[in-house]
């Protein structure tokens, strides 16, 4: 089996409340899986476990075959498993370009020191990533605002900017928070295009989406969550059909979207 | 109509003016700096402008800590007091060259950053900052107290000037340009450090952790890089005063200093390098401008620095950020960056609205 990433009956206890429980979650390598389910099911939950912000009470987490439950999140970015947030977290005050740097931090490697003094090896680094990152800007339509201040785009840009971080981190496996959120229909074809366009690239896909016309449309294996534990898994066809997710996921949404 | 405009003033880019301030600013306040002993300044507003270097180095230092990673120091005068009797024992008492103690003032002030950070640094805001609260004051007993070393309140005595070769940086004005020298040194290695990856993961932690951790950037690590960099520069500005006053005693060094220098970093505007240099250097001169007044100046020196924070809250840095952008024609820049966006914002027909 080529899972890029499995948890095995990972879950997480706060106080009384189970938030995840049991979960075996797998993506396969190349694949887009998506993650679904009511608010407050442990969407988000789960993935702050999978990148390591949260400390599973049981189960564990598995990266390319090996477990990296004990590792932080920092080490697990290093490692080549990147995440977005739902709620937009730039740095607000810092330049578009400067934001993707951050995300390149973990792929240069000179100290604080040849920074100070301006050695060789800080300037060929940085030449390199900063080529690398406008590459991603353009895939992501940054390209024309990379100096400035990532507080001053459009909420569409950035999403966009949110995404193009993760990127720039140069991740096997990206994890997408509710990418889609607040966007318009044009900036939602986008990104669906995108996402298929990373996949290509190589980068395994993770993503938890409300918008099912999105999920359905690009997902390859979808999971469906409620109250913290797994009630489906499987391809977008029949996870539609499925009953129990029509009656705890699609049913609702129905009314909602009306 | 409005986005015309701005579009037609970004297609001419900044003027000749615009263009010749950009290149030329950093050289004028350059050649002004190395005149300045040249305009008819006596030795004791040299002296004052060493001082006022010296506290810009100091007010840096905070910064490369405070500025960059949003962790405030409230007792940083400590490091500067470990430079000084660094050296001063060092130079003094063992007789050791002068270079070797400016380098011991930064790596001995480094290391002690190292000791407090190492149990500190995972507390946040608050708790860090009354942990260098205890710290400057545990540094100020131990400069008063521990006199076999540090010679108590009768303070070290006849520390040797500094001489390069024979030559002697004794006179004010010699000492003005090794100090200009030091500031402009420690400067370019800030500058260096804030635009790159170090750098950089430090401005991010102060803006969002989370996200720096989630990007793959070590907290803990590089707070620590950061305090280490600024005990370094607060040492060696330590090491500036002791061989340009020849004379330390602990009250310099006292904890309530390290107010004063938190005051010069808000003042000059947190995070920025050019509003450090400036803030060192006004409140180092408004009390003395203020002497003619009598004690009364410390309430007016209490005045200017609550009126700067109210009426500039970005310091005199944001209004330098302000004045740099008007100049240099970078405001044009932006307003056409945000005219593209709103250009393109209506080619994307929103018809679902933002949630």
């Amino acid at each position: 089996m080529s899972y890029i990433l499995e948890t095995k009956g990972v879950g997480i206890q706060f106080g009384g409340l189970k938030a995840v429980n049991d979960v075996n979650f797998t993506a396969e390598e190349g694949q887009i899986t998506a993650l679904i389910g009511p608010n407050g099911a442990g969407k988000t939950t789960l993935f702050n476990l999978i990148a390591g912000f949260y400390s599973p009470t049981a189960g564990k987490v598995y990266f390319k075959g090996e477990d990296i439950t004990p590792l932080k999140p920092y080490q697990r970015t290093r490692i080549g498993l990147a995440r977005t947030f739902q709620n937009i977290n730039l740095f607000q005050d810092m330049s578009v370009m400067d934001n993707a740097l951050v995300g390149q931090h973990c792929r240069m490697t000179y100290d604080p020191i040849s920074a100070m003094l301006s050695l060789p090896n800080k300037h060929r680094q940085e030449k390199k990533s900063r080529a690398d990152i406008m590459e991603i800007l353009d895939f992501m339509g940054l390209a024309d605002f990379a100096d400035v201040k990532a507080g001053g785009l459009s909420y569409g840009k950035q999403k966009n900017l949110e995404i193009a971080r993760a990127m720039a981190t140069k991740p096997q496996l990206l994890l997408l928070d509710e990418p889609a959120s607040g966007l318009n229909t044009q900036e939602l074809d986008e990104l669906s295009q995108r996402v298929l366009a990373m996949r290509d690239m190589g980068i395994t896909v993770v993503l938890i989406e409300h918008k099912m016309d999105v999920v359905m449309s690009i997902s390859n294996k979808i999971m469906v969550l409620n109250f913290g534990e797994s009630i489906a898994f499987g391809p977008p066809e029949e996870i539609s059909a499925d009953p129990h997710v029509i009656e705890a996921y699609l049913g609702k949404e129905d009314e909602e979207d009306a | 109509m409005k986005k015309n405009q701005s579009n037609l003033t970004a297609a001419v880019g900044p003027n000749l003016a615009q263009r010749v301030y950009s290149v030329s600013r950093v050289w004028v306040i350059l050649v002004l700096a190395l005149v300045f002993p040249f305009l008819g300044a006596n030795n004791y507003l040299l002296h004052m402008a060493n001082v006022s270097m010296m506290f810009a180095i100091l007010t840096i230092s905070l910064n490369v800590l405070s500025g960059f990673t949003g962790l405030m120091s409230v007792g940083h005068i400590a490091f500067f007091g470990i430079g000084a009797y660094t050296t001063a024992i060092l130079t003094t008492t063992y007789g050791m060259p002068i270079w070797l103690g400016f380098i011991a003032a930064g790596v001995v002030s480094a290391l002690f950053s190292l000791l407090l950070g190492l149990p500190t640094m995972r507390l946040k805001g608050m708790y860090f900052s009354v942990a260098t609260l205890a710290f400057g004051e545990i540094i100020y007993q131990i400069i008063k107290n521990w006199e076999s070393v540090t010679k108590g309140t009768k303070g070290i005595t006849k520390i040797p000037e500094i001489t390069i070769f024979g030559f002697s940086f004794k006179s004010y004005d010699r000492f003005y340009y090794l100090m200009l020298l030091g500031l402009i040194l420690v400067i370019v290695l800030t500058y260096n450090l804030k635009n790159s990856r170090s750098g950089r993961a430090m401005l991010a932690i102060r803006a969002n952790d989370i996200a720096a951790e989630a990007m793959g950037v070590n907290v803990v690590t590089y707070k620590l890089v950061a305090f280490m960099v600024s005990a370094f520069f607060a040492g060696i500005a330590g090491a500036f005063y002791a061989h340009e006053m020849r004379y330390i005693s602990p009250e310099t060094f006292a904890s309530v200093e390290s107010s004063t220098l938190l005051a010069m970093m808000v003042v000059g505007g947190i995070g920025s390098i050019p509003g450090a240099i400036l803030g060192g250097t006004v409140l180092t001169i408004l009390p003395e401008v203020l002497r003619f007044i009598g004690d009364f100046r410390l309430v007016l020196y209490g005045a200017a620095v609550v009126a700067i924070i109210i009426f500039a809250p970005k310091g005199i840095g944001g209004l330098i950020d302000y004045l740099d952008e008007l100049f240099s024609g970078k405001r044009h820049l932006h307003t056409k960056q945000l005219a593209k966006e709103a250009e393109s914002n209506q080619d994307g027909s929103g018809e679902e609205g933002q949630a």
